[in-house]
């Protein structure tokens, strides 16, 4: 005889599924075993409870993701990922509690948890490392009331050691010096020179630091960012011909507005650095889903930006040149002719 | 009747080092109804200006990166050659990095001029992207193996059969009058535009 399900078991299966990723209607549906309608029904109350959100919605799709999804921007990882990514959070967290009675901050977690793949092998390299906003990160957060959730890993002695090393060293290190200490190690030259030159000279306040070092920040831009290079571009140029405004007045006008741009022009590259990075680790059954979540986050962000910094360039090129302090040497001319020359 | 600016005149008339800098400088100084078409402002100028910065930007990173292999992708033949001869410069000491820092500033600066000079003195941009004749850049294309100049003389040629222009250049090797003509051949355009060298 097949029991009918109650609505409350109904909720709780399609909350079981959304553990492991967004969904679509069509594959919670077929997951829990329920008609289109019935799920779409109880996916409409769980929303209206505030413990589902549509992360995409077209009139031919609509995809859910649990609103205590600890993915950042709820990518469709496998469980596997997220499994062991969470599990590696955990089984730090714990040893750092026992070692130090104190709880870690999320910064030092992420980064702790960075190194010590990084110093790993085995089934710990296999756990995704990618770049965002501060750095290099897991695929998701972590979060202590799951804890039901999480599982300890079994680590290996020499995993068990490093662990150990490691809490030592980040024990008594601010999440900013934990940051600085990432930053310094090779592949990490950009997050570097924005945080160690750029942001200095920001504050300093300092023309010619800021042009000398954006200048520097662009020899480190990451090739595979394709899609906000021009953006990067653009504001560098920008920029320079702003910072050398002849008017004392005009330039230190200019400085807020670069500084503001450059912060949204940092949220949205390293936005970009995520998805390049995290794509690498999507399964291709996902690859829709990914894209679609891509599109509507990234895409809205590069364009937004687009605006602002097509506003700031049309603004640039309406500077009468005479404005603009040069003093372009000899040699600099002669340099310059020879890489014109078509 | 329009001048129609080839890019050379443009880059010319800002790059004092160019042998015909004082005659390219003179003739935008001093005459007006300058034109140039969508291509050149939307497609040339700024791909010449992306391609040269990155001469300078990849020339730094081999010098600041230890086995940096140099990224020459969208790089023409001259660029590459350009390029390695800044990295062996870099190597003997030639050249500094704080150097190529400079060139680079300026070269930004000197971009900022050129659009300048395109946003307010250049009184209309001609031919639309997707109004370019497909088969008379092809046609172009075939005399002078060039697919920037075959786009911007076509453009050239296309504005011409509704407003008489003269293309104003430096360029003797490929912008010349049996070009245009032979391109025109067996398509809808019957007339050529003048073409003026300033040397």
């Amino acid at each position: 005889m097949k029991i009918k399900k109650t609505p409350n078991e109904i909720k709780d299966k399609i909350l079981d599924e959304l553990k492991n990723g967004p969904k679509s209607i069509a594959e919670i549906s077929e997951n829990i075993n329920s008609n289109w309608l019935t799920t779409e029904k109880f996916l409409n109350e769980l929303k209206e409870q505030s413990k589902i959100q549509e992360v995409i919605s077209t009139p031919k799709t609509k995809v859910y993701r649990r609103v205590d999804d600890l993915a950042f921007y709820s990518l469709p990882f496998s469980k596997e990922i997220r499994d062991n990514s969470a599990n590696l959070l955990f089984t730090i967290a714990e040893k750092w509690k026992s070692e130090t009675n104190t709880i870690p901050s999320k910064t030092i977690l992420q980064k702790l948890a960075v190194e010590l793949i990084d110093k790993s092998d085995k089934q710990l390299s296999k756990i995704p490392i990618l770049k965002f906003h501060y750095g290099q990160t897991l695929a998701v957060r972590y979060d202590e009331s799951f804890k039901q959730d999480y599982q300890l890993l079994t680590l290996t002695s020499a995993q068990n050691t490093s662990l150990l090393d490691l809490i030592n060293k980040y024990k008594n290190m601010s999440s900013s010096k934990a940051q600085l200490e990432q930053y310094n190690k090779e592949g990490m030259e950009f997050y570097y020179e924005k945080e160690v030159n750029v942001i200095k000279a920001f504050s300093d306040k300092k023309y010619e630091d800021i042009e000398k070092n954006l200048l520097k920040l662009s020899i480190y831009y990451p090739t595979e960012l394709e899609d906000t290079f021009e953006l990067f571009n653009k504001f560098v140029y920008c920029s320079i011909n702003l910072l050398n405004l002849s008017q004392e007045k005009e330039k230190q006008e200019s400085l807020s507005k670069i500084r503001e741009m450059f912060y949204l022009l940092w949220d949205t590259i390293t936005t970009n650095y995520f998805f390049v990075d995290a794509e690498k680790h999507i399964d291709y059954s996902q690859k829709i889903i990914f894209n679609q979540i891509k599109s509507n986050i990234l895409n809205s962000k590069i364009a937004n930006l687009t605006t602002l910094i097509e506003d700031m360039e049309s603004e640039v090129n309406s500077i009468n040149p005479e404005k603009i302090s040069k003093k372009i040497s000899e040699k600099s001319q002669e340099f310059i002719h020879e890489l014109l020359g078509e | 009747m329009d001048n129609f600016l080839d890019t050379c005149i443009i880059i010319a008339k800002y790059d004092k080092k160019d042998k015909f800098h004082k005659n390219s400088k003179e003739f935008a100084e001093n005459n007006n109804n300058l034109i140039i078409c969508v291509y050149q402002e939307k497609k040339e100028i700024p791909f010449l200006f992306y391609r040269k910065e990155k001469i300078l930007t990849e020339s730094i990173k081999s010098s600041v990166m230890p086995n940096y292999m140099p990224d020459l992708k969208d790089l023409k033949i001259k660029d590459q050659i350009i390029l390695k001869k800044n990295i062996n410069r870099l190597k003997l000491n030639d050249l500094s990095q704080q150097e190529l820092f400079v060139y680079k500033k300026d070269l930004i600066l000197l971009k900022q001029e050129i659009n300048y000079f395109i946003k307010n003195k250049i009184s209309k941009r001609v031919i639309p992207l997707d109004k370019i004749d497909l088969l008379l850049v092809k046609n172009i294309f075939n005399e002078i193996k060039n697919e920037a100049d075959s786009n911007i003389f076509c453009s050239a040629i296309q504005e011409h059969q509704e407003n008489e222009l003269k293309v104003i250049t430096n360029d003797a090797k490929d912008c010349k009058n049996e070009v245009f003509v032979e391109a025109i051949k067996s398509t809808k355009y019957k007339e050529v535009p003048e073409i003026k060298y300033l040397f």
